[in-house]
């Protein structure tokens, strides 16, 4: 045990009070003062460079003082890199820097004015405290009358260090100050400076009324700011000053409103208690001029106890430690929807969904096997038609409910998901392509499937025809969640923040808008009598549409690629190769039928149970390989890797910031990528407009892209932000579907920039074209 | 071919749990007084298998433990801890310390390392607890090494905090500090609501994996 080993005795307190001490003591006349030596060394790691990790010393700002007139030192502490002191309120674990005084008689001294803190997150833990240097002033009040000659201002130090260890240090700081004759000015000295930016940079009162309300779980702080310039705001943390108020580790969401914004946060563990007043600091971020600026203001607020406060509304941003409100993340740049707008929105990207890549193919089946029956007689075929897209209907609609249901539930939980995030998940997008294989090698016929899923082929009876109908309905939209259609995604993310009854509402409109059109292509003696009538063709066409179904599995491999790496790769191996054993088995027409899909049944749970556990682990690192090195999801590879620090850098360098927000498995992410995002023209127009064009890949959950997507009311990708460069402005959010000609005339239309350009524009243009 | 298709569905169905099941995470839950103590199962030091609702009709402690930790070392370094868990075990109380630190990460120790430790530092729990993942640990939003935990022999939890009232490292203070569980004990004997039932856990960090 290295421990006791290396321990010194906590405070060499009895060393300490030796000789030389002595008669400086004595100035301290009947005050009890503990001092001690440094204790470094006492819980060093085997890894740590030893020897102490703050460095600490009194300053003044003078060099004299003089009788009855305070003057404000302040504790410096210089502390190593990585490493941590604590606020007064130290968060989850830690301890406050506590100094103790020893004074000439009739001095005293204040509390520490503690200047604002960070959030420094450990684990799933949080602490509220000081890294690199910190100074922490005292106001010193020398008495009415003083002999001349020296003053010496003593304090013991205790004080705890944190990175991932922790490290109680205990130091004696002393400090000499002449004393200054009536009348003469007090001398200045060298800290001067370094005192008045410290003084200037503490928490100030609150320019702002405010108020609080707290029901058993959360706690809102209301801010009356009509004048605060929403759109500077990066960043609002509130810290509360007492351990219990909020749970420190939490987001904290902001919601702008007009004349101000509330700031929502978790309470703690003293969340059964009332909370009669909330205190503590709120602190702001703000981008002023390209340079971030934050100023603490001090929280003493009455707080009322409701049953429950209201929801927050949909555009609400994470104030989030890490940065990830951008500028720009306003309701003013996404208007809040009403419902009936949601509800229209949902059912006209429902009605676009149907021809969205990933939907296409599988209806096209479904629209030749209703050719087919067409064929069996006029009346009986529309029918059963009409039964069929009833089916199929019922199928869609459970669907959504599902997903609606799920994304209550999830809600409920504390977790927030969205459109296609099922996808996120390497083994569902393998079961995926297990599923599209087996579809095309029925289509090719290696088993057939007469009145089975796709319902392609004649014989069905009502009962096989009205499950096949449905598990279309399932499958479709299973199949259409990689895809987001225009109208779709603010209606979505909409959905994902309004009460339950809302997000069924807003799924349901969807679900309607995405049934429509297959319904009335089955149900309308009108359409069916446009058909072509069968015949050998129908076979040819069905097992050409295996193509696409083999060329989906080949793209849904690719993902768990970026996703998964090498490892998944071979597991998708594994997993389609049992599936094709599988089908042939089915197949096999001379066995019984109950042993061919107890076989298929096994080998595909063995294949499953094989690949499943190789899907999730080492694949992280190839994953943020490709995040971040935008070889495999980033395909037109020049986008940067997302991040708010780097937008906000970038625009700080006077440039614009087009931000792609993708992943892999978003066919419409891929489309734009392709069609609008990698061309010589848009490469030009970025170069012309000096904008940069950075990347988010969401492939796999990322809090940052989840964040950066709710701050405007979206739940799921794509999603195109234009950021100017001005960082007044607030960001443009572009169409869902792209072109070339679209993304220009929006770089066009971006305001001229006004700071000097540092490299010549290769073709300087007016700017100044209205937009599209 | 009616079966083909069920086997389909259920695919597709499997695929669809598996997906979703995958999205989830787990987050820090904050147990609460006067209701029941999340229930758990561990592997202690000796290999033996640990579950708290096996001590149904006793009152248990927990101890958040992390033998690197300065306010860990104040208890043991003292004595105050070790004399604290014989003093309860001896009156027929459950004492478990639990190990949260994730392997790595100070404080984490093999079973041998604890075995090693508890005799030189002749500590007296009923057993520790190995808690690598942190499952115990989050699921009692365990925060701070020392961080104690009283269950009455209900199974209800009582208290939650602090050791004691000198939130320091310094050893000193163990002398003249209150300490919240005997304090909590004494309360439980005496048929006496336990006050305070909840106060801050001083220390380090739990050092959780993730």
């Amino acid at each position: 045990m290295r421990v006791e080993g290396t321990a010194e005795p906590i405070r060499g307190r009895v060393a300490a009070r030796g000789g030389a001490l002595a008669s400086t003591l004595a100035l301290a006349l009947g005050l009890t003062v503990l001092t001690g030596l440094s204790t470094p060394s006492l819980a060093q790691d085997a890894g740590e460079r030893p020897g102490p990790k703050v460095t600490a010393s009194l300053i003044a700002p003078v060099t004299a003082i003089r009788a009855g007139e305070s003057v404000t030192v302040a504790l410096r502490q210089v502390i190593e890199p990585d490493w941590h002191t604590y606020w007064i309120n130290p968060g989850d674990s830690g301890e406050p820097t506590r100094l103790t005084w020893s004074l000439p008689e009739g001095f005293s001294a204040s509390a520490i004015e503690w200047p604002t803190p960070e959030r420094l997150a450990v684990g799933p833990l949080m602490n509220f405290g000081y890294s690199n240097e910190v100074l922490l002033p005292v106001a010193i009040t020398p008495p009415a009358t003083l002999p001349a000659g020296d003053v010496v201002l003593k304090a013991r130090v205790d004080l705890l260090v944190c990175k991932d260890i922790c490290i109680p240090e205990t130091k004696d700081v002393a400090l000499t100050l002449a004393v200054a004759a009536d009348g003469a000015p007090l001398p200045a000295s060298t800290d001067a400076s370094r005192i008045a930016a410290a003084l200037r940079a503490l928490p100030v009162a609150s320019p702002w009324p405010m108020g609080a309300a707290a029901d058993a779980t959360r706690v809102r702080l209301g801010v009356e700011a009509p004048g605060l310039d929403a759109s500077r705001v990066k960043r609002a943390e509130f810290f509360a000053d007492a351990w219990g108020i909020t749970t420190h580790a939490a987001a904290q969401t902001i919601v702008w409103r007009t004349g101000g914004f509330d700031l929502d946060i978790a309470r703690g563990e003293r969340a059964g208690e009332q909370l009669p007043r909330l205190t503590g600091l709120l602190v702001l971020t703000e981008d002023i001029g390209g340079r971030e600026v934050r100023q603490g203001f001090i929280v003493d607020a009455a707080a009322s106890t409701v049953a429950a406060l209201p929801g927050v509304p949909a555009g609400a941003a994470q104030a989030d430690p890490a940065g990830t409100i951008a500028a720009s993340a306003r309701p003013s740049a996404d208007p809040a929807l009403s419902l009936w707008q949601a509800l229209l929105l949902a059912f006209a990207g429902g009605l676009i969904l149907n021809l969205m890549p990933c939907v296409l193919p599988i209806l096209s089946l479904k629209v030749m096997a209703l050719a087919a029956e067409a064929d069996t007689g006029r009346q009986a075929g529309l029918r059963h038609g009409r039964m069929a897209s009833l089916a199929y209907l019922a199928g869609v609609v459970a669907s959504f409910t599902a997903l609606a249901g799920l994304i209550i539930g999830f809600r409920a939980a504390g977790e927030s998901i969205g459109w296609g995030f099922q996808f996120q998940s390497p083994a569902f997008v393998l079961a995926m392509a297990a599923l599209f294989l087996a579809m095309g090698l029925s289509l090719s016929g290696v088993f057939n499937v007469t009145g089975g899923f796709v319902g392609a082929g004649d014989g069905l009876t009502r009962q096989g025809g009205a499950a096949g109908s449905f598990f279309t309905g399932v499958l479709a939209t299973l199949a259409a969640t990689p895809c987001t259609a225009p109208f779709m995604g603010a209606a979505i993310g909409y959905a994902v923040t309004r009460p339950a009854v809302e997000t069924l509402l807003v799924l349901e409109a969807l679900a309607l808008g995405f049934a429509l059109p297959m319904v009335l292509v089955a149900s309308s003696g009108a359409v069916r009598r446009l058909m072509p009538r069968p015949g050998p063709w129908m076979e040819t066409l069905k097992q050409a549409l295996a193509f696409p179904l083999y060329a989906t599995a080949a793209w849904l491999v690719w993902v768990l690629s970026v996703q998964a790496g090498p490892d998944g790769v071979l597991a998708a191996g594994v997993v389609l190769t049992a599936v094709a054993v599988a089908a042939w088995i089915v197949g096999l027409a001379q066995w019984p039928l109950g042993t061919r899909v107890a076989i298929a049944s096994a080998l595909a749970v063995l294949a499953a149970g094989l690949a499943v556990p190789s899907l999730d682990g080492p694949a992280t690192g190839t994953a943020t390989a490709a995040r971040t090195g935008g070889s495999g999801a980033v395909e037109a590879g020049e986008g940067e890797a997302y991040s708010a620090a780097r937008v906000a850098a970038l625009r700080a360098e006077g440039r614009n910031v087009l931000v792609n927000l993708t992943a892999a498995w978003c066919i419409t992410c891929k489309v734009n990528e392709r069609v609008a995002l990698s061309s010589d023209g848009f490469r030009a127009a970025l170069a012309e407009h000096r904008t940069a064009y950075v990347k988010g890949d969401w492939t796999r959950q990322d809090p940052a892209i989840s964040a950066l997507l709710s701050a405007h009311g979206r739940a799921g990708v794509p999603l195109y932000l234009l950021y100017p460069a001005d960082v007044s402005a607030p960001a443009v959010v572009l169409p869902q579907l792209l072109t070339e000609a679209i993304v220009v005339s929006h770089l066009a239309a971006l305001p001229p920039l006004r700071t000097a350009q540092r490299e010549p524009s290769p073709n300087p243009t007016p700017t100044t074209e209205t937009k599209p | 071919m009616r079966p083909s298709l069920a086997l389909l569905t259920c695919a597709t169905v499997l695929a669809a749990a598996v997906g979703m099941a995958g999205a989830a995470t787990t987050a820090l839950a904050a147990p609460k007084i006067g209701e029941p103590a999340p229930d758990f199962t561990a592997v202690d030091s000796k290999g033996q298998t640990v579950k708290l609702a096996d001590y149904r009709g006793k009152t248990v402690i927990l101890e958040w433990t992390n033998e690197g930790c300065p306010y860990v070392k104040k208890h043991y370094g003292t004595g105050n801890m070790q004399a604290l868990q014989k003093e309860t075990t001896g009156g027929g109380v459950v004492w478990l310390t639990v190990i949260s630190s994730a392997p790595g990460q100070q404080g984490h120790l093999s079973p041998a390392e604890i075995e090693a430790l508890a005799t030189k530092q002749a500590a007296a729990p009923t057993a520790t607890l190995i808690d690598a993942d942190g499952k115990i640990g989050k699921a009692y939003d365990a925060k701070t090494t020392p961080h104690m935990y009283v269950i009455k022999p209900d199974g209800v939890l009582a208290y939650a905090g602090a050791i004691d009232d000198k939130p320091t490292a310094d050893e000193a203070d163990v002398k003249t500090a209150t300490n919240y569980v005997k304090n909590a004990l004494a309360q439980i004997a005496a048929g006496k609501p336990v006050d305070p039932a909840l106060t801050r856990a001083y220390g380090c960090s739990v050092k959780y994996g993730s």
